[in-house]
């Protein structure tokens, strides 16, 4: 799988390893700096078995459903290239007949051998391109004689199959090499199946009202080769015959309908050349009715395009329970720190910081996290093997493919690293709402005592509630000037804006009543000066880094044409 | 009614609090813990706060000693007003100023004893070597060395107090608030804690403020304040500050 949510795996790798590495190297640091509030979290972990396995548990959560949507999408992608590849064999790309520049008959959309002849004598010796073979093509419906069972479109292709050889040689199931002449047909696996022909038997195509006999002298695998012109498709029933024969039924005379097209290179390093080939064929056939169409190399991407989409269905059903998993983690960190409420108010109490709870905290829920992510890689890799095993029994008739689980070390290591990274960022925002407590009642263990506040439900109260309205919404208008500047990106810049700007104020006020009289404030709780210095920057900052960020697209998209 | 420490008029002050007004609010009643406190303490005094129980002893420790906001008032630890103090400056000063003993030990049940008795130091900066040959000198003074390795679970109540003063005096403090020192111990071992922080008073010229229901622990303060209702009622000379403290 090369891309996620239009993003290439290798950056999201790269991202999410850096953010990884970023958070073991804050821990270390945190252990060296303050080796007791380290301690104290870490020696929590085994403090009580059973929870401890509870915890695990429901913190592995991401780091499964991450797994096993990679592990199935690279299962996925893995499984049809590697069928594509097979079916592909050697033939890289196809040379047609150009419908759309050049509308013309069926009949008349053909190749002349002349063309071939012209394309071999130039690209003789090409260190690009290993070979050419002209081919005529028909579906056409099949009856087998000795079974009367038969295939209504099977695709039967014609080519010389003396000169196959740049194409791997047309071969049977046990690797034979096969030399087909006269009425002689290899029919492949999915055909022999379909109408349960074996070597020997007659067959009977069908073209136009006349019937052909031909005589079945081999069973191939399903490759271009052997009739499986669709490469990608789900079922490839068909035949090869020989290009004279073929020709001769369908009264071509000297053309082909399309010119085979091998890449200098094995199965799978050849199609490395697709472009430079593509554009070698373009440029020697520049004025003729021809298109070059990359065959194995669309077929191949298509095969990860279907195991990304299959991954990110996943992932985004994933997201649903994730969010149910970031909740859960959520709850479980308040319920450790309810727990130990008292513990957390003597620490305050004799000079621990709230920054040294959530470090606490930090220290206790990365230890649980290390092995939860550790875990859940290997349940999530269970997982998968469990999905693909009921999709296989259940589906595979349907899909036209049997699964193969395989994986990337880079998508277990993007798993492992989102699942760690996922898991971080709740245990740091539960361990920030767990610092925020009252000393005095944490360290007796009583609930909370809210602040009084003699303005609730009075008309002082409500127009307070209106000022803070107004001081927050009073960034309305510069979300406005901004997104006239980039109107291009307007609705993505006010969405960051107002998440960007809106969030901090609603953070920066809450329990702060501007205008309030010094004197009936709480003792000890001032409302914070430096958000009014800090927060004002935001829009510049957000403004700037869109504007950078923005510049930066519009040259990587003209890059190409320019 | 209000009463202030007439006696430390003058005085090099550690604690001077003035108007101290703390509200407790349930929603659905609002509970005048104290009100219109002042009270004013001399360094090295030890003073013992009594009363009934809900008469506002531990509240007014509480606020004064930085652990929790009161609604009105001011109050001076060492001529620096906490009121104006952020949460991180309050609690840092806390760190390097004050020392605390509670009933009820809390101790941090993960950490040995010389770990427990390091922590006020670690959070306030201390480096870790440093801090690990100050609590291991704290213990050595209340006579728990050998137990440095412990963790609370394997201490007695004694002990565990024992380490809770290690630690309220590992750093130093000006002051040491002690909320019920002796309240969940026996006679005997009640009476040994007390050796204890008379000792540190006389020797380390610290300032306490214990709050107790005992009389045979306030009979060891320099002074005695009563509280009733949220106020102080009256106050009376124990011992004096000149005069060395009788035996437990």
């Amino acid at each position: 799988m090369e891309e996620l949510f239009g993003l290439s795996m290798n950056v999201i790798a790269a991202v999410v390893v850096a953010i990884t590495l970023g958070i073991f190297v804050i821990l270390a640091y945190l252990a060296v700096r303050n080796p007791v509030m380290f301690k104290t979290g870490l020696r929590n972990i085994p403090r009580r078995r059973t929870q401890t396995a509870l915890i695990v548990f429901g913190l592995m959560l991401a780091t499964v459903i991450m797994t096993a949507a990679f592990s199935t999408g690279d299962t996925v992608a893995n499984t049809a290239t590697d069928d594509t590849y097979q079916v592909a064999g050697e033939t890289d790309l196809l040379i047609t007949w150009d419908e759309e520049e050049y509308p013309r008959t069926e009949a008349e959309r053909v190749i002349p051998l002349d063309d071939v002849a012209f394309l071999r004598e130039r690209f003789a010796g090409d260190p690009d391109i290993d070979g050419f073979l002209p081919a005529i093509a028909e579906t056409l419906p099949v009856v087998s004689l000795a079974t009367q069972l038969n295939e209504s479109s099977a695709t039967i292709i014609g080519y010389d199959t003396a000169t196959a050889g740049p194409f791997g040689w047309l071969r049977d199931r046990d690797g034979e090499v096969v030399a087909l002449q006269g009425n002689q047909i290899a029919i492949n696996e999915d055909l022999a199946e379909e109408i349960d022909a074996e070597i020997g038997h007659r067959l009977t195509l069908l073209f136009e009202g006349a019937a052909v006999d031909v005589e079945v002298v081999a069973i191939a695998p399903n490759s271009f080769l052997s009739g499986a012109l669709n490469v990608g498709a789900s079922e490839y029933p068909g035949g090869a015959v020989t290009f004279e024969f073929l020709s001769g039924v369908l009264g071509r005379g000297d053309y082909a309908d399309a010119i085979a097209v091998t890449n200098t290179g094995g199965v799978r390093d050849g199609l490395e050349r697709s472009d430079i080939v593509q554009e070698k064929l373009e440029e020697a056939l520049r004025g003729k009715p021809y298109e070059v169409s990359p065959l194995k190399k669309d077929a191949i991407e298509f095969a990860k395009l279907f195991g990304s989409i299959f991954t990110t269905i996943f992932v985004v059903f994933g997201l649903f329970s994730i969010a149910a998993g970031i909740l859960l983690i959520f709850l479980i960190f308040i319920m450790l720190a309810a727990e130990r409420k008292p513990e957390m108010g003597m620490a305050r109490a004799v000079g621990a910081k709230r920054r040294h709870l959530v470090e606490s905290f930090l220290a206790e829920g990365m230890g649980y996290d290390f092995g939860a992510a550790l875990v859940g890689l290997m349940a999530g890799i269970g997982v998968t093997f469990v999905m693909v095993g009921l999709v296989n029994s259940f589906a595979e008739e349907g899909l036209g493919l049997s699964l193969r689980v395989s994986f990337t070390v880079r998508s277990l290591i993007v798993s492992f690293c989102l699942g760690m990274i996922a898991t971080f960022a709740v245990i740091f925002l539960a361990a920030l709402r767990a610092s925020r407590l009252n000393i005095v009642a944490a360290i007796r263990d009583l609930p909370e005592t809210a602040a009084s506040n003699p303005e609730a439900a009075t008309w002082r109260g409500y127009v307070r509630a209106a000022l803070n309205t107004a001081v927050a919404g009073g960034y309305v208008p510069l979300f406005a000037l901004a997104a006239f500047r980039l109107s291009d990106y307007s609705e993505l810049f006010l969405l960051g804006l107002l998440v960007g700007l809106v969030g901090p104020w609603i953070f920066v006020l809450r329990g702060h009543n501007f205008g309030a009289p010094a004197e009936e404030r709480i003792a000890g709780q001032g409302i914070p000066l430096w958000p009014l210095i800090f927060v004002p920057l935001i829009p510049f900052i957000w403004w700037r880094s869109w504007w950078l960020g923005s510049r930066a697209i519009g040259r990587h998209r003209q890059a190409p044409g320019s | 009614m209000t009463a202030s420490g007439s006696t430390s008029a003058g005085a090099d002050l550690v604690i001077d609090a003035t108007g101290i007004v703390k509200t407790y609010d349930t929603g659905q009643v609002q509970v005048q813990a104290l009100r219109r406190v002042d009270l004013r303490v001399p360094r090295g005094e030890m003073v013992a706060v009594m009363g009934p129980s809900g008469c506002g002893k531990t509240t007014l420790l509480n606020c004064l000693s930085g652990l929790d906001g009161f609604d009105a008032g001011r109050v001076l630890i060492n001529g620096e007003d906490i009121t104006r103090m952020g949460d991180n400056e309050k609690t840092e000063f806390r760190a390097k100023g004050m020392g605390f003993v509670f009933q009820t030990y809390n101790l941090l049940p993960v950490l040995s004893a010389v770990e427990n008795v390091e922590l006020p130091l670690i959070v306030s900066g201390t480096r870790p070597r440093t801090a690990r040959e100050l609590a291991l000198a704290a213990l050595e003074r209340v006579g728990l060395r050998t137990y440095a390795g412990h963790r609370p679970a394997q201490l007695s109540g004694g002990q565990r107090q024992r380490v809770t003063v290690a630690r309220a005096v590992v750093n130093s403090p000006s002051i040491v608030w002690a909320d019920e020192p002796t309240g969940a111990l026996d006679s005997a071992t009640a009476g040994g804690i007390m050796d204890l922080l008379v000792e540190l008073n006389a020797n380390a010229d610290q300032t306490q403020v214990i709050v107790t229901h005992a009389p045979e622990v306030a009979a060891r303060c320099h002074r005695t304040i009563y509280m009733a209702d949220g106020l102080i009622e009256r106050e009376e000379a124990t011992r004096s500050m000149i005069t060395p403290a009788a035996p437990g």
